[in-house]
């Protein structure tokens, strides 16, 4: 024995004590006992919304809305007197648009119905990331009378909002295919007003032409 | 020998004693044993929160919600004066802001990570204290790639 050794047992005894120093912890701690409720947060969802001409929101985002669908597909028109068709006088569009407020937050930011509300957002799982709005326009305006066709090259756009007088989305011209109009950071909301204008520049036949294009918003 | 053995597991019991029996404490800070609480791991599915900013920015902040049936074994405490808190370590992810509202047995109240927060102050009567807890959690989305766990914890002081 060692008489320097407060603990006046052999080693083999001082396993046991440490075994029996365990058990009795375990009875004071039993196996069930904890301190630390868990609560799980999942990342933020992803999401995207894409509004052209009239759409719909539950209220607005501002009072903590969300989006919802609207299959509305409005149309733009221009009516061409006989004595302008081909002069290049571009001729200014009007719409069966009525959106006129933005659901960010009510704010009147279009005047229907010569101007049409576009606008959308993105969310990503950790806000970084974005998203890209485009246009097709491959498939030109047809007459189903004549057959004959206007591309929509002929067709321009101007780009504004009240309030906002500088363009989150620029105005441009369709390219008669895929074009990237803008790309949208996440967590915020891209939104303008677009005036569309017939170009005029050729003589086309007399008829009702009639087209569509889709715009798109693309989240990797 | 085996009067050597018996004494020194005597010592070894006493040592254990005093360090894990809180009745037998002086005013001390201990973890409160909520094993009862159910769920014990609560999943609160996040959304996006609706703050708006300049330039139409939209909230980087998610927030989540869930309601926890909280049952704190307060018995080593019963028939002493105590203050129990809710606790939050500082999280990876940042700042997290907590909100929580009761049935009434604890208050409400709310906290950010790295704090805690006062939810039960007096004596102590009863073995267990159950409330219902409706707590809502606030992050920075932007700091959040995965799921992540918060691990809660009561804390008593005991006079």
């Amino acid at each position: 024995m060692n008489p320097g050794n407060p603990f006046p047992y052999s080693p083999s005894a001082r396993r046991l004590v440490a075994g029996a120093g365990l058990v009795v912890a375990a009875l004071l701690f039993p196996a069930h006992f904890a301190g630390a409720w868990v609560l799980s947060i999942s990342a933020g969802p992803k999401a995207l919304f894409l509004q052209v001409g009239n759409g719909s929101y539950s209220g607005t985002y501002q009072s903590g809305g969300t989006p919802l669908n609207n299959a509305t597909i409005n149309t733009v028109s221009v009516e061409v007197p006989a004595s302008a068709v081909g002069t290049g006088t571009a001729q200014q569009m009007t719409s069966d648009s009525t959106q006129s407020v933005s659901f960010y937050d009510n704010f009147v930011v279009c005047n229907p119905p010569s101007q049409v509300y576009i606008g959308g957002w993105v969310r990503t799982p950790n806000g970084s990331g974005s998203g890209t709005l485009s246009v097709n326009s491959s498939s030109p305006m047809t007459s189903l009378t004549t057959g004959t066709q206007i591309p929509f090259t002929q067709i321009s756009w101007t780009s504004t909002a009240n309030g906002n007088a500088t363009a989150d989305i620029p105005a441009g011209s369709f390219n008669g295919a895929t074009q990237a109009l803008r790309v949208i950071a996440a967590n915020t909301w891209v939104e303008n007003c677009f005036t569309f204008f017939y170009a005029n520049t050729t003589v086309v036949t007399a008829a009702t032409y009639t087209g569509q294009v889709t715009y798109s918003l693309v989240l990797p | 020998m085996s009067a050597h053995l018996l004494l020194a597991g005597c010592r070894i019991v006493w040592v254990l004693a005093a360090l894990f029996a809180p009745e037998d404490a002086a005013a001390a800070t201990y973890v409160v044993d909520d094993s009862g609480t159910i769920p014990y791991e609560a999943q609160a599915p996040t959304r996006w929160r609706t703050a708006t900013g300049p330039n139409r920015q939209m909230s980087s902040e998610i927030e989540g919600a869930a309601s926890v049936n909280v049952r704190l074994n307060v018995q080593p405490w019963q028939n002493r004066n105590g203050r129990i808190y809710l606790a939050l370590p500082q999280q990876p992810i940042g700042v997290v802001n907590v909100e929580w509202a009761t049935q009434g047995r604890l208050l409400p109240g709310k906290l950010q990570s790295g704090e805690r927060t006062l939810v039960f102050a007096g004596p102590i009567r009863t073995a267990f204290l159950e409330d219902n807890l409706a707590v809502r959690v606030v992050a920075d989305g932007r700091r959040v790639n995965a799921t992540q766990r918060l691990q809660f914890h009561f804390e008593i002081d005991v006079d």
